[in-house]
């Protein structure tokens, strides 16, 4: 049948037909040209292939940006908060503080140490106790958990927070957590999205709880911090997070090229997510009415 | 790195690369068919770029050093685990131009008006069902406007089969649109046999 059809139409050199669409996409050499525009007279076929192919080419160019996909905004702030991350500096020691030599700077952390020691002792005498009985580190100032948690998720997105124990079985998490010092109970929210794992951090002697969830390669960062580190001032949400919470349940921002933060309140832990997704794409995620 | 260096390669890297993001999502969405899949690969994209961006040769053409990136990464991710290659239905127009010399189609609907009377989505359609070698050559040569050269040196084969395939391409392309406007009562011949 195939044979018969051949024999029939004659089908046209691939070559020749093949040169007639360079022809028409101006990718011709004088010569090529040449024997082109002479084919082109000889034959009606490829005439007819020209008028065609002429037609479509110039439908395609016309409507080129109409036929593209629109990017979507989502898209688009996604690869620029991944290649911001990407483009964060990793300085080093030495590049943060190149002025001094290292037995300059021993000389520095020793003045430093013992400034806060004093200061630590005289303002907050039971500071002397966290310090000997627990061998953690004492630090005097709050930590800002807004700004941490979009810090955090930087270096997540960048790969240089790695996660502790990865896992998408939150028992196994919460075990993980107790046994690493998180004393309170860490929250998993009600959310459409994939545990990825979790990490513990530790700031003026508390340790804290931090979850990943994945969703359609979207990464929801979740700072967990418990009522008591914030009343005892190792940890601060700034008053406007800490109002909204209070008013009005949560408190929501988007800061371009940073993420969007959700904040909110679960037994007597403050979770703070941060994700690359807009708002409402967020929102959307949690059963608002379970947190 | 320093803070400075880091600060103009972003600076430069938003001016050379990132006007192309649309570009790529677009081709990446027809290569992948996937939203999900498209965004995950564009991004794929511009970290590699941003990370290897030091070794763009400068002056060169930016778009198409993005789009070999997203090619090569798009053949690590998803081709490992596609399992049939295309099937080209190539015969079915192989002798379309000869085919479509219907007097009748001729006279009531010339070239210009078949095409131009195709909707954006019916056009983008008929692109997307091309076979996967077909729709390439397509959508870098009449929608991102490269060269033949560059079009071989993305495709990885001489500029012959460029030309080629593009001549299939668009052959099958316009069988398609043919089609869509005979349905459309626009030409009223069948094919001559």
């Amino acid at each position: 049948m195939r044979k018969e059809r051949d024999m029939e139409y004659r089908p046209m050199n691939d070559d020749m037909a093949a040169r007639i669409t360079a022809f028409i996409d101006g990718a011709l050499g004088d010569e090529e040209r040449a024997q082109a525009t002479e084919e082109l007279q000889r034959s009606p076929r490829l005439q007819r292939q020209l008028d065609v192919e002429s037609a479509l080419v110039a439908t395609l160019r016309e409507r080129r940006d109409r036929l593209r996909a629109t990017l979507p905004p989502t898209v688009e702030r996604r690869v620029r908060m991944a290649v911001n991350a990407e483009a964060m500096p990793r300085k080093t020691f030495a590049e943060r503080y190149p002025a001094l030599s290292f037995w300059e700077w021993q000389r520095v952390i020793w003045a430093a140490s013992a400034i806060v020691l004093v200061a630590v002792l005289l303002l907050e005498p039971s500071a002397l106790r966290q310090l000997t009985g627990s061998g953690a580190v004492a630090t005097t100032a709050s930590l800002d958990v807004p700004t941490q948690s979009y810090a955090n998720f930087a270096s997540i997105l960048n790969g240089s927070l790695q996660l502790g124990k990865t896992t998408t079985d939150q028992q196994s998490l919460k075990a993980y957590f107790a046994s690493e010092g998180v004393d309170y109970d860490v929250q998993f929210p009600a959310i459409e999205a994939t545990l990825k794992g979790g990490v513990v951090s530790e700031h003026g002697g508390r340790k804290f709880a931090h979850l990943v969830y994945e969703r359609a390669g979207h990464t929801i960062y979740m700072f967990e911090v418990d009522q008591e580190s914030l009343d005892g001032k190792q940890a601060d949400l700034g008053q406007v997070v800490a109002d909204d919470i209070t008013h009005s349940r949560w408190h929501w921002e988007e800061r371009a090229d940073t993420g969007t933060l959700f904040a909110w309140k679960s037994n007597n832990v403050v979770c703070v997510a941060v994700s690359d997704l807009r708002t409402n794409e967020l929102s959307a995620l949690f059963d608002l009415q379970e947190l | 790195m320093h803070t400075e260096d880091i600060a103009r390669k972003r600076q430069e890297f938003e001016a050379e690369a990132m006007p192309h993001m649309q570009a790529l999502y677009n081709f990446a969405l027809r290569l992948c068919r996937d939203s999900e899949d498209a965004a995950d690969l564009v991004q794929e994209t511009f970290l590699k770029a941003f990370r290897f961006f030091d070794k763009f040769e400068r002056g060169t053409n930016c778009k198409a050093w993005l789009f070999r990136i997203l090619k090569n990464s798009y053949i690590n991710r998803y081709r490992k685990t596609s399992k049939e290659p295309d099937v080209v239905g190539y015969d079915v127009v192989e002798d379309f131009y000869e085919t479509i010399r219907d007097p009748n189609i001729a006279a009531s609907a010339p070239e210009e008006e078949v095409f131009s009377n195709a909707m954006d989505d019916v056009v983008a359609r008929a692109i997307e069902e091309l076979p996967e070698e077909f729709r390439t050559v397509v959508i870098l040569c009449d929608i991102e406007e490269f060269t033949y050269e560059e079009i071989a040196d993305f495709v990885d084969c001489p500029i012959g089969t460029v030309r080629s395939r593009l001549h299939r391409a668009r052959k099958m392309l316009a069988s398609r649109l043919y089609d869509y406007a005979r349905e459309r009562g626009y030409g009223s011949g069948e094919p001559a046999a």
